[in-house]
């Protein structure tokens, strides 16, 4: 049961990540609930000051009322969707090749009754123009989502925390999902 | 062979030469002829409220500390050890009695002093004399309503005098009940162009928002944003701190961006009223939508953000970007305003994306073999700028003109030559 419910829960991930990478966004777009939150806060260098003290991940990440580089609902996944279909979407014209490497997969029972805590790592290459020096890009983070089932024996996204392996980001822009 | 940095920029400004986008030497010139010289925006005093509070950001290219002192007072202090150079701060922010360089534990305070050298009585004899090694410190602190700026220069004029002018325009976005802060956190991401670039855009061209940003109008059905009766302008405050504002017909006020949320407008509509009482009427028919304070410290507040255009190097800059709100607003506001900035300005934002893009793209050709021994161009609107009374500033151009860039320019000639520069012609409106 459990070994089903890991495997379910990959092969919605890889799924996940293959939409993104072959840009069906609109269907990558169904996989979120009208309540959704993609949150991806900032993170930064925190002073131990010589005590040793291992600290947490999550002490050096924003909290909901820091910046985040992504903190949409459901509208405003939609409007990036959408950015990408006007014809002036120069950051995306011509498009990014993307490649997104989902591992480390682990779930568990969230909160709420039936929904699950997926957290999984990621390596999202980007490749642009010739692909070359400053056209290419590698984004490293983990994820932690809470999915909900749909009724069709798969997975929605509720929320999608994403904490990044970085603190400056080595790019011009986030113009990718993760 | 020195570079004659006159021979870089046209006599009216209206071309600047590639060269100046790309060249070591006088990116190395820039660093002592401007960086070391101006005034630098380091950050908001809501960021070290109390004594050992501390963040680290740069001046120019340098690493420094920026501490609220025991003494209660601002310091700005390079992140440097005087005794073989690691950086004695490692952390982005935080509190602290000392920072202790972590390769001989030289140790300082906050206000920079050197207060602990290990051995040093069985390796130093005594004979060191702390107080001649603290920190370096930047010759010269200060802060302008919240904001805190600071200078190498110990001969440079105070900052309200640097800021001149354009402290008039600043004060449309910092003279608020309750002062303004900045939301925990910063933006910070690379973009491949030299500094330049992204403040002449942030200075105030309006001229790209149009056709850069087109994406947005096009997403909110409403390719022209602004309202044609209005006055859309752009202002050089003489000393090439710049700004786009939008200047309204009297009795009328900004009252946020379109399609923002329902609890933005309420606010605007709560606060509007005591608001003008403080800026007074002609402060409050102007909106600042964009501008640049020289050298690199960018505004575009109708999005809520300042940001910091950090050089490093000839052909990359760092982005530094920060969410600046109200203090008294409520949480939900502040939240609110955080999100529009995001959206719309973060490096994942909706319109930044699109600036990066371009800003890469100028830059690499000016490295080319023919492109690069090419200028760029600044000629939109050259001899066509007027003075508006009640607006400070000399030089005013429509929002289809490069008077911005060219005041910029202008500006950066005079720092890199050392020479002060005739006065641009200043026309009367035509029409």
């Amino acid at each position: 049961m459990e070994l089903e419910r890991l495997i379910a829960v990959q092969q919605f991930l890889y799924r996940e990540a293959r939409l993104l990478d072959e840009r069906r966004f609109d269907e990558w777009f169904e996989l979120f609930t009208e309540d959704c939150l993609y949150w991806m806060p900032t993170r930064y260098n925190r002073l131990r000051d010589g005590t040793g003290e291992q600290w947490p991940v999550e002490a050096e990440v924003e909290d909901e009322s820091g910046l985040a580089y992504f903190e949409d609902n459901h509208r405003m996944l939609r409007r990036r969707i959408d950015r990408l279909k006007t014809g002036m979407a120069w950051a995306e014209d011509p498009p990014s090749r993307t490649r997104h490497f989902i591992s480390n997969v682990e779930a568990e029972d969230g909160e709420a009754p039936g929904e699950i805590v997926a957290r999984s790592a990621f390596l999202a290459y980007r490749s642009r123009n010739e692909g070359v020096g400053e056209d290419e890009d590698f984004f490293s983070g983990m994820r932690e989502d809470v999915l909900r089932g749909d009724g069709n024996g798969s997975f929605q996204i509720v929320r999608r925390k994403i904490v990044p392996d970085f603190v400056v980001i080595n790019a011009q822009n986030l113009s990718i999902f993760f | 062979m020195a570079v004659d940095f006159a021979q870089l920029v046209a006599d009216d400004y209206t071309w600047v030469s590639r060269q100046a986008f790309r060249d070591p030497e006088i990116h190395a010139a820039e660093q002592e002829r401007i960086f070391k010289r101006c005034w630098m925006f380091l950050g908001h005093e809501s960021q070290v409220r109390e004594p050992g509070d501390f963040f680290t950001t740069y001046m120019g290219e340098e690493a420094v500390i920026v501490t609220r002192g025991l003494d209660g007072a601002l310091h700005a202090l390079v992140n440097s050890c005087r005794h073989r150079g690691m950086r004695v701060c490692r952390a982005d922010r935080g509190n602290t009695k000392r920072f202790s360089c972590p390769y001989h534990s030289w140790t300082y305070n906050a206000n920079g002093e050197l207060i602990g050298v290990p051995r040093r009585k069985e390796g130093y004899y005594n004979e060191i004399d702390l107080s001649q090694n603290g920190l370096i410190q930047a010759a010269q602190v200060d802060s302008y309503r919240g904001l805190i700026f600071a200078t190498f220069a110990a001969d440079a004029p105070s900052l309200r005098d640097y800021l001149g002018d354009m402290a008039w325009y600043m004060d449309l976005v910092l003279e608020r009940e309750g002062g303004t802060e900045l939301i925990p956190g910063i933006h910070k991401w690379i973009v491949r162009a030299n500094w330049k670039l992204a403040c002449d855009n942030n200075a105030g061209d309006w001229y790209h928002v149009a056709f850069a940003h087109g994406s947005s109008a096009k997403l909110n059905q409403n390719p022209n944003q602004f309202d044609e009766d209005d006055n859309r302008l752009q202002i050089s405050a003489e000393t090439g701190h710049t700004l786009c504002a939008y200047q309204y017909k009297p009795g009328k006020r900004w009252m946020g961006a379109q399609h923002q949320p329902q609890i933005l407008t309420e606010y605007f509509q709560e606060t509007e009223a005591r608001t003008a009482k403080l800026l007074g009427p002609d402060k409050g028919r102007v909106h600042f939508i964009a501008g640049n304070v020289f050298p690199n410290f960018g505004w575009i507040p109708g999005s809520y953000t300042i940001r910091q255009y950090h050089p490093r190097g000839p052909d990359q800059t760092e982005v530094w970007s920060y969410c600046l709100v109200d203090a008294a607003a409520p949480r939900e506001v502040k939240d609110a305003m955080k999100r529009m900035y995001t959206n719309s300005f973060g490096p994942s934002g909706l319109l930044e994306q699109d600036d990066g893009e371009n800003w890469t793209g100028c830059a690499a050709s000016s490295k080319k073999p023919v492109m690069g021994r090419e200028s760029f161009n600044y000629q939109m609107g050259v001899g066509h700028e007027w003075n508006i009374p009640g607006l400070p500033g000399q030089h005013v151009g429509r929002a289809t003109s490069e008077v911005v860039q060219r005041s910029f320019y202008r500006r950066w000639l005079e720092q890199m030559t050392g020479r002060s520069e005739p006065v641009l012609r200043v026309i009367a409106r035509e029409g």
